[in-house]
């Protein structure tokens, strides 16, 4: 049952977080009551809170079809990409190795292989371009491979747009290589079947708090037999991959999150491209009397929920804060904790007319969401670009 | 009211968690979801109130500024974001480090993976009582040391360091002072500007805050710290930490620190005669006992024994109901007997023959004389029907 949205606003920023499950909150305070110890510790207390992060590990990896021991938690989804590439172009330190990401990858991606090419004189770096849809170039990518290629890190959903990336045929040409492919999943749990073998993923991350769960805690799922490195050194914790007390009620409130949102999926789509129909068919509607509208990112190719538009003469920030003042959460572009608004590396990688480039706001709907909000959010949208167009062209 | 079983008494594994803290977290994993990078809108604006909040909390418990303090997944992360991060971030300075042979894992690894780097690492020795001679330190200094690191209350025995006068070394000779703070915060004031602190890592489950959460105060004036991040991502945390903050956690973080500055005095006496009634009743009852670490630079909770011809593992199984443990708890899967112990220049039959009890602020009187019965009990039942298994274990 949708909650009644909180502030009387209408949130409209599910890629950036989530509404906590009232479900998942609740089981994450029994395991906080009833498992105070410390899953390291051998008495009676240490040993329930273990078996209880070991039941929430293994209804994790239950829910993708992997092995418990598949599972490492981290600090977040960031740490967990950064674990992937670090962890594997970090193994055998010393040896050249080289990387290959998309433009448009999250920053936790993008920065970390930036910093791993810029501080480690082994290691070089190919960025591949994406085009105008939105999807990266499969064949820039078969061109980039060489001999030590050693990983390649492709998300299977963009944040900003919601673009689905073809991850299986990526896969697919670097096959028999020897070639490692790590999977951002952030993005497309919840909205895509997240399938290890199917995409051809080593390795998969996934973070709570975009389907429900809580924030501050994420997963990197590795096939068996990869070897990492870690980053965070100390307790044996992980299996000796990731040290550091773990954050069990997070692991608990983790694992609900995926077996909820890997089960409901389909109906979640469902409902999700019912709300973004609405959200278009309201827009459209109203839009003779107002600015042209684009989408940016291929329709066809993404999933559904995830918006990214712009208004042709209408500037990014005063449809965010008109519409924040209009009590509608919406975005422009990923969660920027700077404050100011960064220009999209997404968008400028798509090589966008200007307007699309620099306009474009992402609404992205989650399962509280219901019609009547999707239809209030688009006509007050519409009315508050129609009112900037004018009040630009008359400015 | 009655005696509860089991009886909790490994504080330094975890504290349980105060419900105080709870309250206070409960409306984060309800109505206030938002991420706090989210600069946009007002769920975005509550989450970071709630964590800017938490920020000035703990920097008013150890003196610092907001600004100087930067959330993470607890003090494993902590410590290796300040080791190695000022390592990188000073290399062309110099290559050698300082640090203790009684540092937590979390520390002494960080400190390993630099030595595979190429740095090279000075392991300070301890006195009986497990205090660091400041003149050993003094005598290590060498014109490449950028960094010493020597915690601020052991885990184990507990012995408390003397924090202002290594600060003083370190600051006349232009050296960054990192300390684990983590044992010690609950229990013993410190204040970074008096004790010369430069980096201090806290977590937040030693203090009767949730697990998974924890801080790094990092000193932005009088030396200005700079650090290499040790993960890369969005600009959150000043660019230092990436990944959406834990905020439930966080706002736990803040809270334990509140009800530390407000209860902690008192609370350190109350638990130090707790402990001290403990002790006497185990030296009063038995023979064959040693109180490790020095009395006089001790934790008020902590009581460290060895039970000569007992093994610490025999009396874990017979003593069910007090939760204590024979060391630190994410070593336990490694097995190795303590290297703290080592360091005192214990044998290792000693070291395998010694118990940990950690009370806290929960702790009753009626606990205390429970666990002494009991271990009292334990021991001399252990002594005496076991007597071939101990000497053989004794020779
Ligand atoms: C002294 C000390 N440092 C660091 C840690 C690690 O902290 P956390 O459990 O938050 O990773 C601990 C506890 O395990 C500790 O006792
Ligand atoms: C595609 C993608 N990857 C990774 C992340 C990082 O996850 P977290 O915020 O848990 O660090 C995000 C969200 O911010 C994301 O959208």
């Amino acid at each position: 049952m949708p909650a009644p949205p909180p502030h009387g606003l209408i949130y409209l920023d599910h890629s950036a977080t989530t509404p906590i499950d009232p479900e998942i909150a609740a089981r994450m305070r029994d395991a906080d009551d009833r498992f105070p110890g410390n899953p390291s510790s051998i008495h009676a207390a240490g040993r329930a809170a273990r078996l209880c992060l070991e039941e929430a590990r293994s209804a994790l990896a239950g829910s993708l079809g992997m092995p418990a021991e598949s599972v490492i938690f981290t600090g977040s989804g960031s740490e967990a990409n950064n674990l992937a590439i670090a962890g594997t172009l970090l193994e055998h330190a010393g040896r050249p190795a080289h990387l290959i990401v998309s433009a448009i990858e999250h920053h936790s991606v993008l920065h970390c292989a930036r910093a791993l090419a810029a501080r480690h004189d082994g290691v070089t770096l190919t960025e591949i371009a994406c085009g105008a849809d939105g999807r990266i170039d499969l064949d820039a990518i078969a061109d980039a491979i060489r001999p030590a290629t050693r990983l390649i890190s492709l998300m299977l959903v963009n944040n900003e747009t919601g673009v689905i990336q073809p991850v299986a045929e990526a896969a697919h040409r670097a096959r028999d290589r020897g070639i490692r492919l790590h999977v951002d999943a952030v993005q497309a749990l919840g909205r895509l079947p997240l399938d290890l073998p199917a995409l051809g993923a080593d390795l998969l991350t996934l973070a709570a708090h975009k389907a429900r769960g809580p924030r501050g805690v994420g997963a990197l799922l590795v096939r068996p037999g990869c070897g990492l490195a870690p980053l965070i050194h100390g307790g044996t914790q992980e299996n000796y991959r990731r040290a550091g007390t773990e954050n069990l009620a997070g692991a608990v409130g983790m694992a609900e999150a995926v077996r909820r949102a890997v089960a409901a999926t389909d109906a979640h789509r469902r409902h999700l491209a019912r709300l973004e129909r609405i959200f278009l068919d309201t827009l459209t509607g109203q839009a003779a009397a107002g600015p042209r509208f684009e989408l940016n990112g291929c329709a066809t190719a993404k999933v559904p929920g995830i918006l990214n538009l712009a208004f042709e003469g209408v500037r990014q920030d005063d449809l965010v804060v008109g519409m924040d003042l209009a009590g509608v959460a919406i975005s422009a572009g990923s969660a920027c904790s700077s404050g100011v608004i960064e220009p999209s590396h997404v968008l400028a990688a798509m090589n966008l007319p200007p307007w699309r480039r620099d306009g474009g706001v992402r609404i992205s709907f989650g399962s509280t969401n219901t019609e009547q909000e999707a239809r209030q959010a688009a006509a007050r949208l519409a009315e508050l670009a129609r009112r900037l167009a004018t009040s630009t062209a008359h400015g | 009211m009655g005696l509860q079983l089991p009886v909790y008494m490994d504080a330094h594994a975890t504290t349980p968690c105060d419900p105080a803290v709870i309250d206070a977290m409960l409306p984060t994993l309800g109505r206030m979801f938002g991420n706090a990078a989210s600069s946009h809108h007002a769920f975005g604006w509550e989450a970071e109130a709630l964590v800017e909040q938490a920020r000035e909390l703990l920097a008013g418990l150890i003196g610092a500024t907001p600004s100087e303090i930067i959330f993470t997944s607890g003090a494993t992360e902590s410590d290796n974001l300040a080791i190695k991060g000022v390592a990188h971030a000073y290399r062309r300075k110099g290559r050698h480090l300082i640090t203790s042979q009684i540092e937590h894992h979390a520390v002494l690894h960080s400190f390993q993976a630099l030595e595979r780097e190429g740095f090279e690492v000075t392991y300070l020795p301890v006195d009986r009582s497990g205090r660091v001679d400041p003149e050993d330190l003094r005598r290590a200094i060498r014109n490449e040391t950028i960094l010493v690191s020597v915690m601020a209350a052991n885990n184990e025995i507990g012995v408390i360091q003397p924090l202002a006068e290594i600060g003083a070394i370190c600051a006349e000779n232009g050296i960054f002072f990192h300390t684990d703070a983590v044992q010690a915060l609950a229990h013993v004031k410190i204040d970074v500007n008096t004790s010369a602190v430069d980096l201090l890592s806290v977590s937040a489950h030693k203090m009767y805050g949730p697990k998974g959460v924890g801080a790094l105060y990092i000193r932005r004036r009088n030396p200005r710290v700079r650090l290499e991040p040790l993960l890369s991502g969005g600009g959150h945390e000043r660019g230092l930490r990436p990944g959406t903050l834990n905020v439930t956690g966080i706002v736990g973080l803040g809270k334990a620190a509140e009800l530390v500055v407000a209860a902690r005095d008192e609370e350190s006496r109350r638990i130090a005669r707790l402990r001290d009634r403990l002790q006497q009743r185990l030296l009063d009852q038995l023979d064959g006992v040693r109180v490790n670490g020095g009395e006089d630079h001790r934790l008020p909770n902590n009581l460290h024994v060895t039970f000569q011809g007992v093994r610490a593992e025999w009396m874990l199984k017979a003593m069910r109901n007090v939760a204590v443990s024979s060391g630190a708890a994410c070593a336990s899967a490694s097995n190795e007997p303590s290297h703290v112990l080592r360091a005192l220049g214990a044998t290792p039959e000693d070291a395998e023959s010694s118990l940990r009890f950690g009370l806290h602020r929960f702790t009753t009187e009626q606990e205390v004389d429970f666990a002494a019965d009991l271990t009292v009990k334990t021991v001399q039942w252990l002594r005496q029907n076991t007597p071939d298994a101990n000497l053989e274990y004794c020779k």
